[in-house]
């Protein structure tokens, strides 16, 4: 079982042969997590549409809000919500 | 054949499929040595079948061009001292080794280009959602408009019986303060005997405040409260009279007085 692509040993952990920290092993778990992404995903146009109309619903709240965020730490206590308890009570 | 050139008139001398041999453009400096011990290779027991079989036995100078009616005459020229260029800067490093096969690096470089296609469309389609965005939601009323198109009344103020018209989008506002009386009697009006049959109870949402336009539902005057035949409001101009709930009961008007949007928060009413 032990080919020359395989990674991983039978038991699931890698492979003496392989250096973990190395450059080369790093760029090998991108190839092969990156195949796998074809694979499943990019593969068919379907699946691939579905991935980007999800990707944009996921990325729209993820870069919304943290743009929100980015512009509350740039100004804070500076704006009402931060400032209202002065006010209110 | 002979209709085609008979019809053709001055062109029937080019529509004759023959061919014509055309000398070449180089010319030998020496001219007029002329080798008679070559025997050009003449068959002629070979049957005489079309032009290929004719220039087989006929050789008929270095460079010849036919034009004949079947196609366009060319003349194709071996290059073979052009060198192909070295495309290996626009390569990928999987395939930068031509005499590797790229067959193993085949998905990953596939799922490059599908990422780079992918994360571009939902970037795309991200700023072109803001961008409709933009532009449909600044068709919509901004937000003074918007505060301005509600009114908040304080109920405390107005003592039972009494009515009080304040100014809302442009148009007089009746905020109708009814006795337990006027209540009785308009719960208890037959449906059947309305021009515009509509229960008391679902034109108020607090029996003793009842809130209408106080536009008249016949030609837009204002009516006058606590007036006209059934204790209600009276149009002065064409003598609408309706009742303390605002419905038409008398006179040339179609329909019962509109009832706004509104609700009940503590002691406001909030109209709009």
């Amino acid at each position: 079982m032990a080919t020359e692509g395989s990674l991983l040993s039978r038991d699931g952990k890698p492979s003496p042969s392989y250096d973990v920290t190395s450059r080369r092993f790093r760029l090998a778990v991108i190839m092969s997590l990156l195949n796998t992404v074809y694979r499943s995903v990019f593969r068919r146009t379907s699946t691939f549409a579905l991935s980007i109309v999800l990707g944009v619903v996921l990325f729209e709240r993820a870069f919304d809000q943290g743009a929100d965020l980015l512009f509350e730490r740039l100004n804070q206590g500076k704006m009402w919500k931060h400032i209202k308890h002065n006010y209110e009570e | 054949m002979l209709s085609l050139v008979a019809r053709s008139g001055a062109f029937s001398p080019y529509l004759s499929a023959t061919s014509y041999a055309v000398a070449g453009q180089l010319k030998p400096l020496a001219s007029g040595v002329v080798l008679h011990s070559d025997k050009v290779p003449l068959d002629v027991k070979r049957p005489f079948l079309t032009r290929e079989t004719l220039s087989g036995q006929a050789a008929s100078g270095p460079l010849s061009a036919t034009a004949g009616i079947s196609g366009p005459s060319s003349i194709r020229f071996l290059h073979s001292d052009v060198t192909v260029p070295d495309f290996a800067d626009y390569r990928r490093p999987e395939v930068a080794n031509s005499t590797k096969s790229s067959r193993p690096s085949d998905e990953y470089r596939k799922s490059f280009s599908y990422l780079v296609t992918g994360v571009t469309t939902v970037a795309t389609a991200y700023v072109a959602k803001n961008v409709v965005t933009q532009f449909v939601s600044s068709m919509s009323a901004s937000a003074d408009v918007l505060a301005l198109s509600k009114i908040e009344v304080k109920l405390s103020e107005i003592p039972e019986g009494k009515n009080v018209c304040v100014k809302w989008r442009g148009k007089p506002l009746f905020i109708r303060h009814r006795t337990p009386g006027e209540i009785e009697k308009e719960a208890q009006v037959d449906l059947s005997e309305l021009r515009d049959p509509q229960h008391d109870l679902d034109r108020v949402k607090k029996p003793e405040w009842a809130i209408l336009i106080g536009v008249c539902t016949h030609l837009g005057c204002v009516p006058i409260a606590n007036a006209g035949d059934y204790g209600g409001y009276y149009c002065p101009c064409h003598g609408s009279h309706y009742d303390a709930s605002g419905r038409i009961r008398k006179g040339p008007a179609p329909l019962n007085l509109e009832v706004p949007y509104y609700e009940f928060v503590e002691d406001l009413v909030i109209v709009g």
